[in-house]
């Protein structure tokens, strides 16, 4: 168990009571990853949410001519969320790009806590929400192709 | 009675010949033509002026002027071959000759940025009009708090000027991201750095929200959320500039094609407030 100093710093559990956070940091561990260290694999069971506090991760999938890197993520933020969905399998790698300080919060812990307390149930939900919609914001944006030409501002 | 030369000099729509010295390919639809005027010097620009380029027999165009505003005896131009008059100016080999009036249009406010952080944010092809501004910036880098240049393109082999950029890092801090680092069928540099949209660098630059500056410049699309994105950080759409992109013909305010609004794009803008043109934007089929 960590102390639940640590994890109240991090912006994921701004909206949670200090109750709340010190309930939390008993799933918590501080964990580091050396650059280039596999966080997690496509399709093994997603057993932990990293709470990212410094370093990048490179999400990225397999394919038969190397990995595929489907987007970078730095600084403080929250990295997976197939813990809370069945079948509780990743969806793409994570490979620390640099050194990766990070927060794990195991997953079977997690999940019972978040069924001891629908509260929490809802902070968390609703966090996990948010950076949902503004990954799958991006993406969409990326899926734009803004930078083709057919994409002129007006003109 | 005034000679031809300086007669056709004094007149504001006429354009002056140019030759080309050089041409640097930028990427595989895109150069930087380097150019001086045949006679008479070209009058000096501001950082995001632009200049209306005749391919001659072809036709006319707005291009911003990309190359350093102290130079005055070289003009940039970092032009993509999109349709007939660009695909001609691309196309143009040193000792080619083409016309040239301007500069036009309202420039970047570097100078009501002085003493603030300044942030850069450039989409694609949106790194032309940016880099006299940032020519202005470093070569006046004491004057300026912290400078950020958040660079985003498609892919590796489509970012603008990467030689400069590794050169302005030293004074400046520079994070450059790209939507896709590879792509099937197509031979592009190997990429180890960020993957994404460019609003997804703002986070991380540092900045003092309340009274740095932006400059923006990218596809519309790109600077809609890279103000929203700005503004979620604390930077108030009256500090957010970003440079507008219309059809134009004279440049001069007369024709009335660049309208926006109640705005001439080539008088009022290119460069505007977000503030002020963010609503206008927003208006469908305008
Ligand atoms: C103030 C201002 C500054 C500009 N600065 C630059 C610059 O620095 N470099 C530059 O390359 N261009 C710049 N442009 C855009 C440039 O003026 C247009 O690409 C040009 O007018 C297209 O003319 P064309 O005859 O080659 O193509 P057209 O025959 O007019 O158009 C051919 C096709 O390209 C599309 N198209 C038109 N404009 C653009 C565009 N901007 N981007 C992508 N597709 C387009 C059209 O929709 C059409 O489908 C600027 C425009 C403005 C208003
Ligand atoms: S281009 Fe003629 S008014 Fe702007």
């Amino acid at each position: 168990m960590m102390t639940s100093h640590l994890l109240a710093l991090h912006p994921f559990v701004a909206d949670l009571t200090s109750e709340q956070i010190v309930t939390l940091s008993t799933c918590a561990t501080a964990v580091r990853f050396a650059p280039g260290a596999l966080i997690f694999r496509e399709g093994e069971t997603a057993d932990a949410c990293y709470l990212v506090r410094a370093g990048q991760v490179a999400l990225q999938l397999h394919a038969p001519d190397g990995p595929l890197v489907v987007e970078t993520l730095t600084g403080e933020h929250v990295l997976g969320w197939s813990w809370l969905v069945p079948p509780h399998r990743w969806r793409f790698d994570a490979v620390a790009v640099d050194d990766v300080d990070a927060i794990s919060l195991d997953a079977g812990c997690l999940r019972r806590l978040l069924g001891d307390d629908p509260a929490l149930h809802a902070v968390v939900s609703r966090q996990l929400l948010a950076i949902v919609s503004d990954r799958l914001e991006h993406t969409r944006v990326r899926l734009l192709d803004v930078y083709g030409h057919h994409h002129a501002a007006g003109v | 009675m005034l000679p031809v030369s300086e007669a056709v000099a004094a007149t504001p729509l006429a354009p002056r010949l140019t030759h080309v010295d050089r041409v640097e390919r930028e990427t595989a639809d895109t150069v930087t033509l380097h150019v001086s005027a045949v006679d008479t010097e070209l009058p000096p620009f501001a950082p995001g002026q632009f200049d209306m380029l005749s391919a001659l027999g072809v036709g006319e165009v707005p291009i911003s002027v990309s190359g350093d505003p102290d130079d005055r005896v070289t003009r940039q131009y970092t032009i993509r071959a999109v349709g007939a008059v660009t695909r001609a100016l691309t196309s143009l080999r040193p000792g080619g000759v083409m016309g040239v009036r301007g500069p036009y249009g309202h420039p970047w406010p570097v100078e009501a940025a002085v003493g603030a952080d300044v942030v850069v944010v450039a989409g694609g092809l949106g790194l032309a009009p940016l880099r006299p501004a940032i020519h202005h910036l470093l070569a006046h880098r004491d004057r300026y708090g912290r400078i950020s240049i958040l660079y985003g393109a498609r892919s590796p082999d489509e970012l603008l000027f990467a030689d400069e950029m590794q050169r302005w890092q030293s004074d400046v801090d520079v994070a450059v991201t790209v939507d896709a680092p590879s792509a099937p069928g197509k031979a592009i540099p190997p990429w180890d750095g960020r993957v994404g949209v460019v609003t997804t660098l703002i986070p991380d630059a540092l900045f003092d929200p309340h009274r740095a500056t932006a400059l923006v410049c990218g596809p519309e699309v790109m600077m809609r959320f890279t103000a929203r994105a700005l503004a979620d950080q604390g930077v108030t759409g009256e500090r957010v500039y970003v440079s507008l992109e219309r059809s134009m013909a004279c440049g001069v305010g007369l024709c009335g094609h660049c309208q926006l609004g109640p705005f001439f794009v080539c008088v009022d803008g290119p460069v505007l407030r977000h503030g002020l043109v963010g609503p206008w934007l927003a208006v469908r089929e305008l």
